[in-house]
């Protein structure tokens, strides 16, 4: 025969449980979301001028070396970048400009010496690789938070620092080329130190990851990076020989002037 | 020849040499320097005729300087040094020095100016001519290179203004610059060896023979010497309107194709044989017993007035381009062989579109119609044609493959280039193509330094 207390308590903790379970989940997906966008909104200037090393590995470990220009500023919510190639001779003076836009799709131009004008490209096809580099156009844009749904998967070290390890799914499968992302975030930093990409089969496909974080003008910066493509093994390591913080770089930098002009 | 090659000589140590051998300040001068050595060799696969080239080499040494004498004043300064070989049981060599760009350049937050001799790229179809008509091209290698390496810079003033929604571009070129066109002799001159092979043929009269070999095709006067009053302008408005981004045109200047003129009414018949060059023409025109004056054509540059407009954005998973100009009182030769001018409407559209394996393809249809139309001589009144790229590149960008083809319906000719290209890591590049128009297989090296 069953005691009185043994049905409340059953009752009792079926209460608990449907009344807590929900708010206990609730906040490990706000801390999820709470990671992500405190990376996605972490100070990493008003502009920035970076000049980097690029070196592309492939599977035989013969290596290309190229050497770019990289500007960003910060508009309110959205970001304009002007990529500029000085080296090596067949991809010398090509150029990107990127400028996010509010709502719509970024604006992108490419100019290529060999046309001595530039090229409106098309910003949706995110699959297309970079100049041929294990980076996609996707991988080059900023992913709002609000694309994905994020859980906080757990806690642990990547290279001697404790990181979030946060699951990110998309929203809108359309509205990327990976099924999932699983990030490693810097607790102290909130850069992602570490990012495992899982193609729409479910199989984990490439691998970027932070080599060297430093403090530069007070900003953390990941001073060396790698992305790794497992399947066709190949990766591009990036490796920045100089960068500058806060310079006040001009409008004009992020114009189809600038890409044009000599 | 030996002067000549001591003046290249010279000139390339100049243009190779550190900046610190010219200059006590030269801390506070910005000089980048390179140079590119190209190179092809040309061979014919089927041999049309004897009096075609076999063979061709192309060689260049190409320098190019920018000095940055403050952080708003830059000069550029380019050279080519070239070697032109072309065999077709003789060889036929040219070796020289050409200044190419040299101008100064002013950058400010608002404007920029510049004056010297420069290159202008206007338009937004790749390969065709419509709108960008400001720098001359040289066709002496007809058209198997790319438009943008055809072109020949040209001393100019250039202004542009750039405010928050719209850039404004004003050129002035005080001087009039042809499109070099070669008529006679080597290569892919317009009417190749015929003087030549009738002079060497056992089928002709000594007086047909006179008669051909006494055609001449001259500038005339007026153009051969620099004037001001030849001098031309234009200006280029751009801005963009919701997501598309628009330019608009104006530009006066001397048509920088020549039409033959000819200086008395029996030069019609001269200009007949040389487009028709049958034996039949030939006995007409010997029947004539032509003079010097009738003999000699002159290559007329008309001005013109264009004016046009071009667009470029994005729709959906493709880039969309064109641009339409109108030129008035274009100059057209009448099926008669005499002159006569006709207003032209040239409008050209191109898609872009790049596959998810990074195929990149480019398709563009371009229409020239002619108003007022009556029988010209080779011109339909309206005429259609497609040009198509494809490429893709293979090895992470080591290997590239690309076909280009231009076919011009109304006419019924066409061009096809498939061409297979290498680049080393250290950026020097081989590569194989050919040409089935003619039937010439190249070989390519290019190495930057």
């Amino acid at each position: 025969m069953r005691l009185p207390g043994q049905k409340i308590s059953a009752a009792v903790i079926c209460f608990l449980l449907l009344c807590f379970v929900p708010k206990l989940w609730a906040e490990a997906l706000l801390d999820a979301k709470a990671i992500m966008e405190h990376s996605y909104n972490r100070d990493d200037g008003k502009d920035c001028a970076f000049t980097l090393e690029m070196v592309l590995v492939d599977k035989a470990g013969g290596k290309r070396v190229r050497e770019l220009a990289i500007y960003s500023k910060d508009y309110d919510e959205l970001i304009k970048t002007l990529i500029v190639f000085k080296s090596p001779a067949d991809i010398e003076g090509t150029k990107f400009l990127s400028w996010e836009n509010k709502g719509a799709d970024d604006t992108q131009y490419l100019f290529l010496p060999a046309l001595n004008r530039s090229r409106r490209i098309v910003s949706t096809q995110k699959k297309l690789q970079f100049v041929n580099t294990d980076f996609t156009y996707e991988d080059m844009q900023r992913r709002c938070p609000d694309k994905d749904t994020h859980s906080l998967v757990k806690e642990e070290a990547y290279n001697g620092r404790m990181c979030y390890v946060v699951e990110s799914i998309p929203v809108e499968k359309e509205n990327s080329q990976y099924s999932k992302r699983v990030s490693w975030l810097d607790r102290e930093s909130f850069v992602v130190v570490m990012t495992e990409f899982f193609n729409k089969k479910g199989k984990l496909s490439k691998r970027f990851s932070v080599e060297a974080l430093e403090k530069r003008q007070d900003i953390w910066t990941s001073m060396r990076t790698r992305m790794q493509d497992l399947d066709a093994k190949h990766e591009t390591l990036l490796n920045i020989i100089e960068v500058k913080y806060n310079q006040g770089i001009g409008d004009e930098v992020f114009s189809q002037r600038m890409l044009e002009e000599r | 020849m030996k002067q000549k090659f001591l003046r290249v000589i010279m000139v390339s140590l100049f243009f190779l040499s550190d900046a610190a051998l010219f200059s006590s300040s030269a801390q506070a001068i910005m000089w980048e320097k390179k140079a590119e050595f190209f190179s092809r060799a040309y061979q014919e696969a089927e041999e049309d005729n004897a009096y075609e080239d076999a063979q061709a080499y192309d060689s260049r040494l190409r320098m190019e300087n920018k000095v940055g004498f403050a952080e708003d004043l830059v000069m550029i300064l380019n050279a080519d040094v070239r070697y032109e070989n072309f065999q077709w049981g003789r060889t036929d060599d040219d070796f020289d020095i050409v200044l190419r760009e040299a101008f100064l350049g002013v950058r400010k937050e608002n404007y920029s100016f510049s004056v010297g001799r420069q290159i202008v790229t206007w338009g937004k179809l790749d390969n065709v001519v419509i709108v960008d008509q400001v720098s001359p091209q040289s066709y002496r290698w007809f058209v198997l290179y790319d438009k943008e390496e055809r072109k020949e810079p040209e001393l100019m003033v250039k202004y542009n203004y750039y405010a928050d929604t719209f850039e404004l571009e004003a050129i002035y070129l005080p001087f009039f610059e042809p499109s070099q066109v070669s008529y006679f002799g080597p290569g892919w001159s317009t009417f190749g060896r015929l003087q030549q092979a009738v002079a060497d043929s056992t089928a002709y009269t000594a007086s047909q023979k006179n008669t051909v070999s006494q055609i001449r095709i001259e500038e005339t006067e007026d153009l051969s010497n620099k004037r001001i009053k030849d001098s031309e302008g234009g200006i280029r408005l751009r801005t963009k309107m919701s997501d598309v981004d628009v330019s608009f045109y104006y530009f006066n200047f001397h048509n920088r194709m020549p039409t033959l003129q000819e200086a008395t009414a029996n030069g019609n018949v001269v200009k007949a044989f040389l487009f028709v060059p049958t034996d039949a023409m030939l006995a007409t025109l010997d029947a004539l017993n032509p003079t010097a004056e009738d003999s000699t054509l002159y290559k007329k540059h008309d001005r013109l007035n264009m004016v046009g407009f071009d667009f470029e954005t994005v729709v959906k998973q493709c880039g969309v381009r064109g641009e339409v100009g109108l030129f008035f009182d274009m100059p057209y030769l009448q099926s008669d062989f005499a002159y006569t001018r006709k207003n032209t409407a040239m409008a050209g559209i191109g898609i872009d579109y790049t596959a998810s394996n990074n195929a990149y393809m480019n398709l563009q249809f371009v229409e020239t119609i002619i108003m007022d139309y009556e029988p010209l001589f080779s011109q339909e009144q309206y005429s259609h044609e497609i040009t198509l790229e494809l490429t893709k590149h293979f090895f992470r960008g080591k290997v590239l493959c690309s076909i280009e083809g231009d076919y011009r319906i109304s006419y019924s000719d066409w061009m096809l280039n498939p061409e297979i290209r290498y680049i080393f890591n250290n950026g020097f590049e081989a590569a194989f193509g050919r040409f089935a128009e003619r039937d010439i297989v190249y070989l390519e090296c290019k190495l930057p330094f």
